[in-house]
């Protein structure tokens, strides 16, 4: 029972954020979040199934409303005049879906195989590699819309927040002591983010129509191709991203039709995105925003990864990871592009994204034991946070970063040197 | 009003739909004996009417700050070096005893162990992992003057899991680690813990063995089980639950002492304890 609610949710989830435009992924994800089971399990399959959904549903986006639902979707933006007719924007449909459950199916057996079969149980992460990653996370997340100074002061503010209570104690009375709630902050930030960023309108394209031209000889494609996106999966943040546009930009130098570079690039990403849970799963090392969330909400609870080595555990990631797939793939193929229209019309609405905005924070607080003033205070304090974040165009995974993880960074760092110096 | 659409949510969205789940925070990380503490104490209640679920906070300070002021019915691991850490970071970590009532108490031993292969060579200099609940300086110390005039460079972890796993990764030496965190690794040969604060279960030799006789050598980690907001009724019955169970599953886990049941004179001693851990930096 829990198993399908958490399933269920993983799908709302990832279809919003995916079709949402201009919303990322970890948004759809923490807004969500307080409706999931406290359990370690359910989190990371609602994890893993939000993620799998948004790379579905980015492409969609694209196709149907020319505006990308996720980053890693670009390349479909790019090639969306291409397909003019209702025949071709049907097949282009067809294609990136079956791509992504294709990729879908390879990223989430080769998670399962490593795991059930524990031929990686002796790797472990060195503190270097981890202490590399972590840095890599950070610039990466600092480079993103290319404002480097205006994130590395939204990371020293972050940190501030992080360490207010160590600061406030140590001022000698001049500050009074106060415990922000992190998740809590970025419930409000990523919340009002999707009020800043609204879309007023959406193109549509063509009501696509079905096609009789024939999809099986590209599916060694997407086989390859999920093959490759599990390797780029590991490259922190950026995987999904990175991996779409590398293999479009390669696909185009071989001047290959449009069908073949989307195709491309959304299979690369949906494995791409599957496979950089590995790290957590396998040495408990996030590498990307929603990881780091996932990872906070379970030392929330006390929760280790460790549950992740019973058999029965893996296998029912696998059955979430493949049944949301094809749940997935389904409603792409099936769901009519009325029935999006109509979908996309409703989510971006002010009152849908206000409604969904007071829904998570309301649920925040009815769950914990934080009192109303509490709540007041930290919407005092970061709408304004986030509306600055919006207007000076700063990365909000920086955010994530600086409030989630700076602890670990720092933490890691000052093992790093008492180790080697 | 809250306490209402609380419960339809809980009921909605938990497992458990009958029993009252109440927060149970912890002073230090969860990935050290008061997790495991925790966690045997969640597993103990999970069929009971009283149901503990463990929460997490940054520090010390916010659980304290929390378990003080909150009015509904809330727990706390308290650990008798919080006095301590109430004058290292200049942050409010004793509870209010006067609202608090305490339910049950355990102690845990530290073990000096080492990854494998590592030996304990005479005027070698070795990393040792520390976890930044413990007494470092006054434990590196101590540890520095040991009879093989070994020289220690302390490295610090958030807590015992994580030395654990640093030893079993090799990337410390040595690590003091406590007795419950270490069991499985012990166990399952991934590591070798060879001197104690405490415990001989896995052949360890008593601490003073090596750094001579002080306080340290005989350390062991006082966790008491408080709760506040709870009427007689549902005391007695987090009382029943643990009374069945409690001590076997500490004893289990590698904690020892462990009692359900604390008088004044219990009490009185744990404070005073946790006065005594002061003197350590």
């Amino acid at each position: 029972m829990e198993l399908f609610f958490t399933v269920s949710l993983g799908i709302i989830s990832g279809v919003f954020a995916g079709l949402l435009p201009g919303i990322p992924i970890f948004l759809g994800f923490i807004l969500f979040l307080p409706f999931v089971p406290v359990d370690p399990l359910m989190l990371l399959i609602y994890g893993i199934v939000m993620n799998i959904g948004t790379q579905f549903f980015g492409s969609m986006s694209a196709l149907y409303f020319r505006v990308p639902g996720e980053s890693s979707s670009y390349p479909v933006l790019m090639e969306v005049n291409n397909f003019n007719t209702p025949e071709k924007l049907h097949l282009a449909i067809l294609l990136t879906t079956l791509g992504s459950l294709i990729a879908t199916l390879v990223a989430a057996l080769s998670i399962w195989l490593a795991l059930y079969t524990g031929i990686l149980n002796q790797l472990y992460m060195p503190i270097l590699l981890k202490m590399f990653l972590f840095s890599l996370l950070t610039i990466f997340s600092m480079s993103a819309n290319k404002n480097y100074i205006g994130n590395f002061f939204l990371l020293i503010c972050c940190s501030i927040f992080v360490f207010y209570p160590e600061i406030a104690s140590n001022s000698k009375g001049t500050l009074p002591i106060y415990y922000f709630n992190n998740m809590l902050a970025l419930i409000i930030i990523f919340a009002m983010q999707m009020i800043w960023n609204k879309t007023d309108a959406l193109e549509t394209a063509n009501t696509s129509k079905k096609s009789n031209i024939s999809i099986r000889n590209k599916i060694p494609m997407m086989l390859k191709y999920s093959m490759i996106g599990t390797l780029f999966g590991l490259i922190p943040q950026l995987g999904a991203t990175i991996s779409s546009y590398a293999v479009y930009a390669w696909e185009k130098f071989r001047d290959r039709d449009s069908f073949s570079r989307i195709t491309a690039s959304e299979t690369t990403n949906n494995s791409a995105i599957i496979f950089s849970w590995f790290p957590l799963l396998l040495f408990g090392v996030p590498i990307t925003a929603t990881e780091i969330l996932l990872l906070q909400q379970l030392n929330t609870f006390g929760f280790s990864l460790n549950f992740i080595n019973s058999s029965s555990t893996q296998l029912q990631l696998l059955f979430a990871m493949i049944v949301s797939g094809m749940i997935y793939y389904v409603l792409s193929v099936m769901v009519n592009h009325n029935f999006y229209n109509k979908l996309g019309k409703v989510i971006t609405q002010r009152w849908f994204t206000l409604s969904l905005v007071l829904l998570s924070v309301g649920m925040f607080y009815f769950l914990n034991h934080y009192s109303f003033g509490f709540i007041i205070m930290h919407i005092i304090i970061f709408v304004p946070i986030s509306w600055l974040i919006h207007r000076l165009n700063l990365s909000i995974i920086t955010m994530v970063i600086g409030l989630l993880l700076m602890k670990d960074i720092l933490f890691t760092a000052l093992q790093v040197i008492q180790i080697y110096f | 009003m809250k306490k209402i659409i609380a419960t339809i949510l809980s009921i909605f969205f938990t497992t458990s739909v009958f029993a009252k789940n109440i927060e149970i925070l912890t002073t230090a990380s969860l990935k050290g004996p008061q997790g495991i503490v925790i966690n045997t104490v969640s597993e103990l209640t999970k069929n009971s009417p009283i149901k503990l679920n463990a929460l997490q906070t940054n520090s010390c300070g916010e659980a304290v700050n929390i378990f003080n002021n909150t009015k509904t019915p809330i727990a706390i691991i308290w650990s008798d070096t919080m006095i301590k850490h109430t004058e290292t970071t200049k942050q409010n970590c004793v509870i209010d005893f006067e609202t608090a009532k305490p339910i049950a108490v355990t102690f845990a031993s530290y073990d000096v162990c080492v990854s494998k292969g590592i030996e304990l060579k005479s005027n070698s200099t070795l990393t040792l992992g520390n976890v930044k609940f413990n007494p470092q300086i006054s434990q590196l110390s101590h540890m520095n003057s040991n009879n093989k005039n070994i020289k220690f460079k302390n490295v610090t972890y958030e807590g015992s899991s994580q030395v654990v796993t640093a030893l079993i990764n090799k990337e410390i030496n040595v690590g003091i680690t406590s007795t419950a965190n270490a069991a499985s690794a012990i166990q399952a040969g991934s590591i070798d813990c060879l001197y104690s604060t405490g415990s001989t279960k896995y052949g360890q030799k008593p601490l003073s063995e090596f750094a001579g006789k002080n306080a340290l050598s005989e350390f062991k980690l006082g966790m008491m089980l408080f709760v506040k907001n709870m009427s007689a009724e549902q005391i007695i019955a987090l009382e029943k639950s643990l009374t069945n169970g409690f001590i076997s599953a500490m004893d289990q886990q590698n904690l020892i002492n462990s009692k359900v049941g604390i008088n004044k004179a219990d009490l009185d001693k744990f404070i005073a304890t946790a006065r005594a851990n002061v003197q350590y930096q």
